[in-house]
């Protein structure tokens, strides 16, 4: 939350002007009800916005301490103010919907009306977590990306075509030059990211490597900051799910 | 077997699994068009080769060409951000006629469509940019520039 409000991505930061309409059946059903339109040029709809998506997490634990009956219906509102929040906010010029995936499937665990179910949801967040990441590398695989050996080059000339144009000398555009100029250097380093985010499919064999993967996560984090300077950072909350010691996930307490 | 767990304790939970799975595989295998939550996640996944000819999206502010060395990489994205998908979607507005209209023909295009001028953008953009880059902005320059790539570096087109 505050690095989003350092960086300037509240709702209220972007100010969003007008929409970009991605390739999504569900967001074309959404943009039916006109939610992203009324939120165009609309200060108090976004002050709104943001402060019910951040304040829902809060609003969801306290009501846990004090409010125990009124919780499923928080959930639900939660649920249905992040699905909100998300679609329209990705719509405006700020972030891929891809990125927000945890905000929309996260709250999905605090449905359960019990610990067991809470466990079993938490567990099945553990698989989907899973497949988010070993499906990047089998797209890598099925796409051809993984067998292109001058992909990495083209991919940063891609990416940084702007920062290697307005800031010569900088030590980033130098480093992308560099990696840019020697092909299987930079294709050794996309194979390794490939095999990083295949190597995940160990997880759904086996809870034994969770903490492997979870390093090997935030290592790919650092690095697609560094390398590819973008920022996974609303992703991390999936990472909880590495967490769960193995045989401990039907002893979690709920709430 | 985790599906074996979630049947046992509870049928509805497991129904609602085995078609969260369903959905996840079929938009995998259709490829092409997602469906909120179910996505594809190919980070950079097909075949990107290296061209000879890059444009690139250049914003002057007050006469001074903006560097992306100077801003992180979030707020370096809320300054280009706007540029890129205001002017991407003016040359791409063909989509509602071609897609939206042939899924959802009940659909209201006014719905998928932007009222927003490019002189009003540009307005609105002068506006946007003071507190991103916290210094009074009196003008700004927005330029599509082609850069060629020799092997070794990026060349502006008209050098």
């Amino acid at each position: 939350m505050l690095y989003k409000w350092f960086n300037g991505l509240f709702l209220y930061q972007l100010e969003p002007s007008f929409f970009y309409t991605r390739q999504d059946l569900f967001t074309w059903f959404f943009m039916q009800a006109g939610m992203h339109q009324w939120l165009l040029n609309n200060k108090p709809g976004w002050i709104l916005f943001d402060a019910l998506f951040y304040s829902m997490p809060l609003i969801y634990f306290l009501s846990l301490k004090y409010l125990k009956k009124a919780s499923l219906a928080i959930v639900l509102c939660m649920i249905t103010v992040n699905w909100c929040y998300v679609q329209c906010y990705t719509l405006y010029p700020s972030n891929s919907i891809e990125g927000h995936i945890a905000w929309l499937v996260f709250p999905v665990v605090f449905l359960g009306n019990s610990d067991k179910t809470f466990s079993l949801l938490f567990e099945g967040l553990r698989y989907f977590f899973i497949f988010f990441f070993a499906s990047a590398g089998v797209w890598k695989l099925v796409q051809g990306g993984a067998f292109s050996p001058a992909e990495m080059s083209g991919i940063l000339l891609y990416q940084h075509n702007q920062l290697l144009t307005n800031s010569p000398g900088y030590w980033q555009s130098g480093l992308f030059l560099w990696l840019i100029q020697r092909p299987p250097l930079a294709y050794l380093l996309y194979l390794s990211a490939a095999l990083l985010e295949l190597s995940f499919i160990v997880g759904f064999f086996t809870k034994k490597f969770d903490r492997q993967l979870f390093l090997l996560f935030l290592l790919f984090l650092v690095m697609d900051y560094f390398i590819m300077r973008i920022t996974y950072l609303e992703v991390s909350p999936l990472l909880l799910t590495l967490l769960m010691k193995p045989g401990r996930e039907n002893t979690i307490k709920h709430g | 077997m985790y599906l074996k767990k979630v049947y046992r304790h509870n049928k509805f939970l497991f129904l609602f699994c085995i078609l969260f799975v369903a959905g996840q595989l079929f938009i995998n295998y259709k490829r092409g068009l997602v469906f909120s939550p179910f996505f594809h996640y190919g980070m950079f996944s097909e075949v990107i080769r290296v061209k000879n000819q890059y444009t690139v999206s250049e914003v002057s502010v007050n006469g001074k060409l903006l560097a992306a060395k100077d801003y992180s990489p979030a707020v370096w994205d809320d300054i280009m951000q706007p540029v890129e998908l205001f002017y991407h979607q003016q040359m791409s507005s063909n989509q509602w006629q071609v897609d939206i209209h042939r899924l959802l023909p009940f659909a209201d295009s006014l719905k998928f469509v932007n009222s927003l001028s490019e002189s009003d953008f540009k307005k609105w953009y002068r506006l946007h940019l003071q507190p991103v880059l916290k210094q009074p902005v009196d003008s700004v320059q927005i330029a599509f520039t082609d850069y060629y790539f020799n092997g070794k570096s990026l060349t502006k087109a008209n050098k």
